[in-house]
């Protein structure tokens, strides 16, 4: 043999142990380009600061992971995230759980606690849009199994990671019930379907029930039911023996955080009257979450304040849960950031813009968390 | 008539009746609109709109009624579209505008309603009827102000929620200005007024509103970031926004939008 001969030999040999190398290394399954990064802890002086993110719709991880960051920053340690069940069971029995992964461990990698939010019913589980046009807040009592099957699937595959759900949302409004008739009974038989199955499942978890928008609407009226005769109702039917406890949204309009509960008035101290229904029935012991609530600074906005006065009311609202509500686990305000503007009064809701700059509010939080001086 | 004028002639003839064909095939098979219908057959056109928003819509407190620019807006179209049309308007919130409309509560949302590229799936648009993008503002005797370019050095008043808007370089540049930032838009036009900052920019809303009622600013070109709004109607609706479309081009050559936003701005 020449030696030119063997050369060519050890250079074919190394081409395919190269070859092999690559195939090898392709089949290795990639780091995540966003990683998790090391362990966080919340620094603040109110545990039960919270803040709803808005991530259903946030597709890019980096900005998962900033909002998480952003909310650890400001001081909050709770969330509340919407986990809509025709997004992680788009067909019967399909589950599909890469985006709220996502979400839940960005939060928990920054020391955050999450209070998932169930809501939202696929398209399978609605009647054909060709017989009836529907919204997917339409959920007719034939499908509440499969909905407690979601909630069950959701508990069973966030075990240890995710200890409260929120089963529905604003109960107490037509939109928000399919734009049929609400109905407090009815909404007490889906909590009871979804609490049985999922604390069969998970016995650890707080199912928490109610989440009513504050409203006066009267008896009667297309667009809603007063949120105090709907819970009272909804105790009456047997609501309080299939919660753990309650979700209340606290939104103050126009009206300052200490203005004194009253029947006829929403405003922030509303959850107190919630709160008297809950005794009264015999539930004392029963938890309150706020899990949305604040106020807005919409220039133009009828139920806006100004931003001087959002920042002011807002820190001062966190402080009166702490202080004045022993019974009242989180304060939750409405909302952290949305992932595109709505170019309307939803954007003073938030507390950073779309690109992460946060507004004079998430500053005034910020230094309340860490005590310093307004 | 040659041999190869026969040929073409009779292809034409072939190619005519087929287009012919075609067009009546078209037009026998398209879809009846019956949200039109039903619209035409009860006269009644119902508009979805969430009155918190003045001047666009809101609660007159004297008379309890929804009034504002797209109470006007629809009456004006309802009128256009089919003389006689009246308008029963729907109070609905914002955040529910849309599955309102979904779920057959109303044939059209007129709410001041931005154009949402994410819900053309579901629902069909019209053509804008009013921009409420940013604008630039300035004072007729500040020199050399011209546009969004000539702003570098210059203190701008902007709001506290204030975002730069646009393209990338536009972005970057609005980023990098030395703004004075104030507690609302009407503040920022306050100081422009008062000669604290040189230009403000604010949302078209706000300039409009303020120059309605004090004199000295003026708007510097068109608005540097565009947000149309415009009405959305089901999918099925085509007939109507044919109609909807119509009227609201023939308004806006007719002088009736200019009218109608002179009256409310």
């Amino acid at each position: 043999m020449r030696l030119g001969d063997s050369l060519r030999d050890w250079q074919r040999v190394a081409r395919v142990v190269l070859l092999a190398l690559v195939c090898l290394l392709a089949g290795v399954p990639g780091q995540p380009l966003v990683a998790l990064g090391p362990q966080q802890a919340v620094r603040s002086v109110n545990p039960k600061m919270g803040v709803h993110t808005r991530l259903t719709d946030e597709v890019e991880p980096w900005k998962i992971k900033r909002t998480m960051e952003m909310v650890r920053e400001m001081g909050a340690s709770w969330i509340v995230e919407y986990f809509p069940w025709a997004y992680h069971e788009p067909t019967p029995g399909g589950w599909n759980w890469s985006h709220a992964d996502l979400i839940v461990d960005h939060a928990r990698r920054q020391g955050l606690t999450v209070i998932a939010r169930l809501g939202m019913v696929p398209e399978w589980a609605r009647p054909d849009p060709d017989d009836q046009p529907t919204t997917t807040t339409y959920l007719d009592e034939e499908h509440y199994q499969d909905f407690a099957e979601y909630a069950r699937a959701f508990v069973e595959h966030f075990r240890g990671r995710v200890d409260h759900i929120v089963i529905w949302n604003e109960p107490n409004i037509g939109l928000e019930w399919g734009y049929r008739p609400v109905d407090p009974e009815g909404y007490t038989d889906l909590l009871r379907a979804v609490y049985t199955r999922v604390k069969a499942a998970n016995p650890d978890v707080v199912v928490l029930g109610g989440a009513l928008a504050p409203t006066l609407a009267p008896e009667g009226d297309p667009e809603g039911m007063n949120d105090l005769i709907y819970l009272d109702r909804m105790l009456a039917a047997g609501a309080g023996e299939v919660m753990d406890g309650l979700a209340a949204h606290a939104y103050g309009w126009r009206i300052p955080p200490d203005a004194p509960p009253d029947p006829e008035v929403v405003n922030y101290r509303r959850t107190e009257l919630l709160r008297d229904l809950l005794v009264a029935a015999g539930y004392e012991e029963m938890p309150i979450y706020l899990t949305e609530g604040g106020w807005n600074d919409h220039p133009r906005w009828t139920k806006a304040v100004q931003p001087s006065q959002r920042a002011a009311y807002t820190v001062r609202a966190y402080q009166m849960a702490l202080e004045d509500w022993p019974w009242c686990e989180a304060a939750v305000m409405w909302a952290f950031r949305y992932p595109r503007p709505a170019n309307s009064y939803l954007d003073n809701f938030s507390f950073v813009t779309t690109d992460f700059t946060p507004k004079p509010i998430y500053y005034a939080v910020q230094r309340y968390a860490r005590g310093e001086e307004p | 008539m040659s041999k190869r004028w026969r040929w073409f002639v009779a292809a034409a003839v072939v190619v005519l009746v087929a287009l012919g064909a075609w067009l009546l095939v078209r037009t026998l098979t398209r879809p009846v609109d019956e949200i039109w219908e039903r619209i035409v057959g009860t006269g009644v056109l119902r508009v979805c709109t969430d009155p918190s928003w003045p001047p666009f819509e809101f609660i007159d407190s004297a008379t309890g009624q929804i009034e504002g620019f797209d109470i006007d807006l629809a009456w004006l179209l309802a009128e256009r579209m089919a003389p006689g049309l009246r308008v029963q308007v729907v109070s609905v919130g914002f955040d529910g505008l849309y599955d309102a409309l979904l779920a057959g509560r109303c044939d059209a949302v007129l709410s001041a309603l931005p154009y949402d590229p994410l819900r053309t799936e579901d629902v069909i648009y019209s053509v804008a009827y009013f921009n409420a993008g940013q604008v630039l503002l300035t004072r007729p005797e500040v020199a050399g102000i011209e546009g969004v370019d000539d702003l570098e050095g210059r203190v701008v008043g902007v709001d506290w929620g204030f975002v730069p808007q646009g393209d990338p370089r536009q972005r970057e540049l609005l980023r990098n200005l030395p703004v004075r930032r104030y507690d609302t838009a009407a503040d920022a036009l306050r100081a422009l007024h008062a000669g604290e900052v040189e230009a403000a920019i604010v949302d078209r809303i706000s300039a409009l509103s303020y120059m309605r009622e004090c004199d000295g600013l003026v708007v510097v070109g068109e608005p540097i970031y565009d947000v149309n709004y415009i009405i959305p109607v089901r999918a099925e609706s085509s007939t109507m926004l044919e109609k909807l479309d119509e009227a609201l081009l023939e308004m806006r050559q007719d002088g009736t939008m200019e009218a109608l936003q002179g009256h409310w701005f």
